[in-house]
């Protein structure tokens, strides 16, 4: 077919303005093609829309992974999952009552291993009297309310922070050295508390928690526990423990994605403030030196 | 087009300019979307950047501590003397006393000088910085000595050390020894931190009462600041190049970096020994180091033949009673 076109020439209808216009099958042509194109502009744009989506997405998880992240990091030094320092009433933080780790305690820290006041006497082989008393009575040498004060003083101490903060709070307050047993009045002749060991046989194999949980489990804050169902969730959980000598404070921090399910979790231990530090900051020691 | 017409070249105005706009809004869209998307980007940049500075800020408490105990022993040698002095500990652990002294119970350090570690004395700066090249370092390529892949070759020649392993990753023992301790350039301006000694004190509103003189002020930062508390220490110690002389420089640099303070206290107690003492037939002896552990159960019957140790702990720099974050800057560090 033939388009009419405009030449130009001295014809009358030559002078008319053009009136061209697309064939049928220029137009099939055009369509089709404009149609792929639309087609794939469209498909291009949904992708780029996904991809922004997930773009997106990530980020937001990975922002709220950061978020955990501060967070397990401001637990290690503040402890506020174990005890609220913002808590104003006592039944928010249970782990302050007698024989638990934030018991207000009053005590001696002035132990120097020079000073016979923090030396430890005793038999080192048994945990009970009789065998105790094989040897001799140890607990002439040194029993809680002694009448001499260098004699009394170590398992005063001991006795005391036991009593209460429980065994975590007597791990972390005596030196890396102490031994774990006192004798006290009572009993024929005497009373053994506890068993003549170190950090190291205290500790093994059964882990010695901050509270009554497993060491496999630890206080746990949910961020943002009535969100919508389409909101990625974050929780932070910390446990800390003392196995075979070594304090462990482990953070974990756990982003679900809303869309998969998907859990992702970072773990991590790290060096932070101790028990006794996280009770300076609340300030629940009270000094006595002896 | 025919620009001659009055109405082609209206009709023509039109449609470029229809096109210009079309064209220009699809731009703009397209460059607010990149826009968008970029700064979308550099703010979880931004984001992470601040993670990376927490976490490196940590990073150093670890150093600190470290260095609190690794100086309580060492690090005091005097070049002036043939002894290689040792310390023993920032409480001496023979009388309570205020260390680190040498074995005649001698101060290893200038008492009163007010300087480091002097208790009260000014705080101690570390630089924190990776070297080109540390003193004694090692190659870090493996299998020098390749076993052959031959199994018809007898076992002497199949474990034949024929090459030194491990081997320095210098061509001299002077260049051995000295290492090169030019500052690795991507490494430099990432961190620091200052350890300060506290003087015997009560509680104030943040802070922990001392009453050893082994309790240290450790202050940690990731960051460029070097680790100076102001710019006019800087300055006095003839480093105030380093921030161009510009205090302005040093403001901003103090203000993009994350600074945490720790209060710890050393003890030459550390954990981990056992009774630290040996039973063998009947006769009690110190234990040897780093033994394992072996015990048999004591029952009360005669101690001959009985054998029990334990495991002695290797540490020999002391440990940590208690480490406190602070939650405001101290009045010294």
């Amino acid at each position: 077919m033939k388009r009419h076109r405009s030449c130009g020439g001295s014809s009358a209808a030559s002078t008319m303005p053009s009136t061209g216009a697309f064939t049928l099958i220029e137009l099939m042509i055009a369509i089709t093609l404009s149609m792929v194109i639309v087609y794939t502009a469209f498909s291009a744009f949904r992708v780029v829309g996904q991809t922004v989506a997930i773009s997106k997405r990530m980020s937001l998880e990975n922002g709220m992974m950061r978020t955990g992240f501060f967070a397990a990091l401001n637990e290690l030094d503040f402890w506020d999952l174990y005890d609220d320092r913002k808590a104003t009433t006592p039944a928010s933080n249970p782990l302050r009552a007698t024989g638990k780790p934030f018991c207000p305690v009053t005590w001696d820290p002035t132990k120097k291993p020079s000073d016979p006041k923090s030396w430890w006497r005793g038999f080192g082989f048994s945990t009970d009297v009789a065998n105790t008393n094989r040897w001799g009575n140890y607990s002439s040498l040194s029993k809680a309310g002694h009448t001499d004060a260098v004699r009394r003083w170590y398992p005063d101490q001991i006795k005391n922070l036991n009593e209460k903060m429980g065994g975590y709070g007597m791990i972390s307050y005596l030196p890396g050295d102490a031994i774990y047993c006192w004798y006290e009045n009572g009993g024929t002749p005497f009373t053994i508390k506890g068993a003549p060991r170190d950090v190291w046989e205290r500790t093994s194999s059964t882990p010695v928690t901050v509270n009554a949980l497993n060491f496999d489990n630890g206080p746990r804050e949910d961020f943002l526990p009535s969100r919508p169902a389409h909101w990625p969730g974050l929780a932070v959980e910390t446990r800390r423990y003392v196995v075979w000598s070594s304090f462990i404070d482990l953070c974990q921090v756990e982003v679900t994605s809303p869309v998969t399910g998907e859990m992702t979790r970072l773990s991590f231990w790290g060096v932070g403030t101790t028990l006794r530090g996280a009770r300076q900051q609340r300030k629940l020691d009270t000094v006595l030196v002896q | 087009m025919n620009s001659s017409h009055p109405g082609a070249r209206g009709r023509g105005n039109s449609r470029a300019g229809t096109v210009l706009i079309v064209v220009a809004g699809i731009s703009a869209l397209l460059l607010s979307l990149t826009v968008a998307y970029l700064v979308h980007m550099r703010s979880d940049m931004e984001e992470s950047e601040l993670v990376v500075r927490e976490a490196q800020a940590r990073l150093v408490l670890i150093a600190g501590l470290q260095y609190i105990q690794e100086a309580s022993r060492l690090g005091w040698d005097r070049p002036s003397t043939p002894e290689h002095e040792e310390a023993f500990g920032w409480t001496d652990v023979r009388d309570g006393s205020a260390g680190p002294k040498d074995r005649l119970g001698n101060p290893l350090y200038a008492v009163g000088s007010g300087e480091f570690p002097d208790i009260g004395g000014r705080a101690a700066r570390f630089s924190l910085y990776a070297m080109e090249r540390p003193p004694y370092a090692l190659k870090t390529a493996f299998a020098y000595n390749p076993a052959p892949l031959n199994p018809a070759l007898n076992w002497q020649d199949l474990v034949n050390y024929t090459k030194p392993d491990p081997q320095p990753a210098a061509e001299t023992w002077e260049d051995f020894e000295n290492g090169k301790s030019t500052p690795r350039i991507d490494s430099v301006g990432r961190s620091w931190f200052r350890v300060y000694r506290n003087r015997t004190a009560a509680a104030t509103v943040d802070e922990p009462a001392t009453y050893e003189p082994a309790t240290f002020t450790i202050t940690c930062g990731a960051g460029a600041t070097d680790g100076w508390q102001t710019y006019a220490d800087a300055v006095t110690a003839g480093q105030g190049a380093v921030f161009n002389n510009d205090i302005e420089y040093f403001k901003l640099l103090r203000s993009q970096e994350r600074i945490l303070w720790f209060r710890a206290e050393w003890t030459s107690a550390v954990g981990g020994s056992g009774m630290g003492v040996r039973l063998k037939n009947g006769f009690w002896e110190l234990p040897e180091i780093n033994k394992d552990a072996y015990q048999s159960v004591y029952n009360g019957t005669a101690l001959n033949g009985v054998d029990q140790h334990w495991w002695v702990n290797r540490n020999p720099v002391g440990s940590f009673l208690w480490i406190q974050r602070l939650e405001h800057q101290p009045t010294d560090w």
